[in-house]
């Protein structure tokens, strides 16, 4: 084992484990600390395998921004009495059932594929950052005017949507 | 290329899409101008011009542009502009207080989602195209401010945001499948089918097919009318015109696969939408019921490719959209005057005579009966479904072709018990006023659906085929 792969595998568990957290946990605060553990598991695998400027986005809009959101959303919800917000599962054998069919046929599309991957992982050059921002203005044009609009669309409704709030 | 040449090839390609740029830029004018606080008519008539020149601006071309992200394709273009004129129809519909500066910017922008979906070819248009139309939507379902559409826009938000994670997953198995965001290049694998599996979840959930219908109900409930009218059309039909693309763009070998997972869907899809409808007692809820059994009808015409399946599909999706609009038109009539439940329309049939006959033009339509153009689209739905059994002899296709003939009997029960309260019952316990122009627009409704009857040649000359 290259220590590449000890980090790799480390990554790996921490965030597997840490997604399984979520799963089992019923306390919203500490689901939502443990999405923080998950989210920077990802960002290390993606510093492994050279993405870094996927990386630091990771740790910036979703480690800094998202958890923060949602922490924020637990505050201000209406508390029950025992001061913490529980969540429960609904219908765990259908979902079961769906999920581990889903897996079986996962594991299986997975290994019949050899090797794993057929293509080789575009090497992207040293100056991340220049390259992704040129892609975003002549390849991915469309797209990303795409999501400029969607944000605005979504500002608009979420400001539409708060100021009525009073009303109800 | 150096950087200069490719942003030139962008420019000239980018007024390709003048159409989507010119509602978009007509929705953004919409928000400017409504800093001003103008009067509705005003806000009105930036949307009617918005999308008339949306309508003119729709070009002829075919192929794939913009470094293979959009897909130009000139036989949907009827579809655009279907979705135009499904869009400008609801002015027609009668004013509410809510109609303000967001909710045309909300409708503008939910027609651009579904002109992307209809144009998308890379996989990361078709997301972002989707994701437009649905958060669009989501707010367009709260528009009534009440506490119980607050929690059917919530339910909806949620089963959507679900739905697009189930797709986003799918379309990251896909990307390691093919190694790319096109879906020509998939491989014949399992780990394929499976992304494409997970992948279709968004757009089915969009065209409301079983398993994936469950908000269409609450949501047509709580949302205004003429709102509900907009989305059984508009994103459904583009959602559609999407399978198709998707269908069409893949290897030989997985569309067979994937014909007979449609199939499957689309056969639960008619099964439920129909036996919903039997015990539902609003008539919007009614009317949804009815929207997902269609679904279940309109889904076989764009994924078995046979000869005549597209042009059925374009007889269809016009006479689908012409007997939404009606009905959900008439609907909202009664809406403004709170009659909502089934048991609430008694009577009015006294009142209103040539309103109730209208409308039961319109509703034996929806029921696919002659004399009306529901019956030939039915017929054409049909024969298609049938031409593709000969040729492929598939027991699951035979009994989408029973069940559904079936189905279409069935629902025959539940579209008329509108007609039924109207004439047959006595209550009116609330007062319904109709105009007299609203009666006629209803009467269009039907005339038009009768006139494509006798003589459905007519969408013909609208529909310009390119050899």
């Amino acid at each position: 084992m290259t220590p590449i792969d000890v980090a790799f595998f480390f990554f790996l568990i921490v965030t597997g484990l840490a997604g399984i957290g979520i799963l089992l946990t019923r306390n919203v605060i500490h689901a939502a600390m443990l999405l923080v553990i998950v989210l920077l598991g990802v960002a290390g695998l993606y510093v492994l395998f050279r993405a870094e400027f996927a990386a630091v986005v990771q740790v910036l809009i979703y480690a800094g921004g998202i958890v923060v959101l949602i922490a924020f959303g637990v505050m201000l919800t209406n508390r029950p009495e025992n001061g913490k917000l529980m969540t429960g599962n609904h219908l765990v054998l259908p979902a079961l059932l769906v999920s581990s069919g889903l897996f079986y046929y996962l594991v299986q599309g997975i290994q019949l594929l050899d090797p794993i991957a057929t293509q080789q992982v575009a090497k992207l050059p040293e100056d991340q950052v220049e390259y992704i921002g040129a892609a975003f203005m002549t390849d991915y044009i469309v797209a990303f005017e795409l999501i400029a609009f969607i944000l605005l669309v979504v500002l608009v409704g979420a400001a539409y949507l708060a100021k009525h709030h009073s009303r109800l | 290329m150096d950087l200069l040449t490719t942003l030139e090839t962008i420019i000239a390609e980018l007024t390709l899409l003048q159409s989507e740029i010119a509602i978009l830029s007509g929705a953004i004018l919409l928000l400017v101008v409504g800093l001003f606080r103008p009067p509705t008519l005003v806000l009105k008539a930036i949307f009617g011009i918005t999308l008339l020149a949306g309508f003119l601006l729709i070009g002829d071309h075919d192929g794939l542009v913009l470094n293979q992200f959009v897909q130009l394709d000139r036989q949907a273009n009827i579809f655009k502009y279907l979705i135009l004129a499904s869009t400008l129809a609801l002015l027609l519909f009668p004013s509410h207080r809510f109609q303000n500066v967001e909710y045309y910017f909300l409708l503008l922008s939910a027609v651009v989602g579904s002109f992307f979906m209809i144009d998308a070819h890379h996989l990361l248009i078709t997301f972002l195209a989707l994701e437009l139309t649905s958060f669009a939507s989501y707010i367009l379902t709260n528009f009534r401010f009440r506490r119980s559409s607050f929690e059917a826009s919530i339910k909806y938000l949620l089963l959507g945001a679900v739905s697009s994670a189930i797709m986003l997953y799918g379309i990251s198995l896909l990307y390691g499948a093919s190694g790319g965001f096109l879906l020509a290049h998939l491989p014949d694998s399992k780990l394929s089918i499976v992304g494409l599996l997970l992948f279709s979840v968004g757009v089915l959930f969009k065209t409301s097919v079983a398993p994936f219908h469950i908000w269409t109900p609450a949501t047509y409930q709580e949302t205004p009318t003429e709102v509900v009218a907009f989305f059984s059309v508009v994103p459904k039909v583009a959602g559609l015109i999407l399978i198709l693309h998707i269908q069409q763009a893949l290897p030989e070998s997985l569309q067979s696969d994937m014909i007979l997972f449609w199939m499957g869907l689309a056969l639960v899809t008619v099964v439920i939408g129909t036996f919903g409808a039997i015990y539902q007692k609003h008539a919007t809820r009614l009317m949804a019921y009815g929207a997902i059994a269609h679904s279940g009808f309109l889904l076989p015409m764009v994924v078995l490719s046979t000869e005549m399946s597209f042009g059925a599909f374009v007889y269809y999706a016009v006479v689908y959209a012409v007997m939404n609009m009606g009905i959900f038109y008439f609907l909202s009539l009664h809406d403004q005057h709170q009659i909502t439940e089934l048991r609430d329309f008694g009577g009015y049939g006294k009142q209103y005579p040539w309103l109730g006959a209208a409308i039961v033009v319109v509703l034996i339509a929806l029921t696919g009966l002659p004399p009306t153009a529901g019956f030939t689209a039915k017929l054409f739905l049909f024969s298609t479904v049938w031409s593709y059994f000969h040729t492929s002899g598939s027991l699951l296709i035979l009994t989408y072709f029973v069940i559904g003939i079936l189905s279409t009997g069935i629902s025959l029960y539940y579209y008329l018990r509108i007609p039924y309260q109207y004439f047959l019952t006595d209550g009116r316990h609330k007062i319904l006023k109709v105009s007299k122009v609203q009666i006629v627009l209803v009467t269009f409704f039907a005339v038009v659906l009768l006139l494509l009857f006798t003589r459905p040649d007519i969408l013909g000359s609208f529909v310009v085929t390119y050899p």
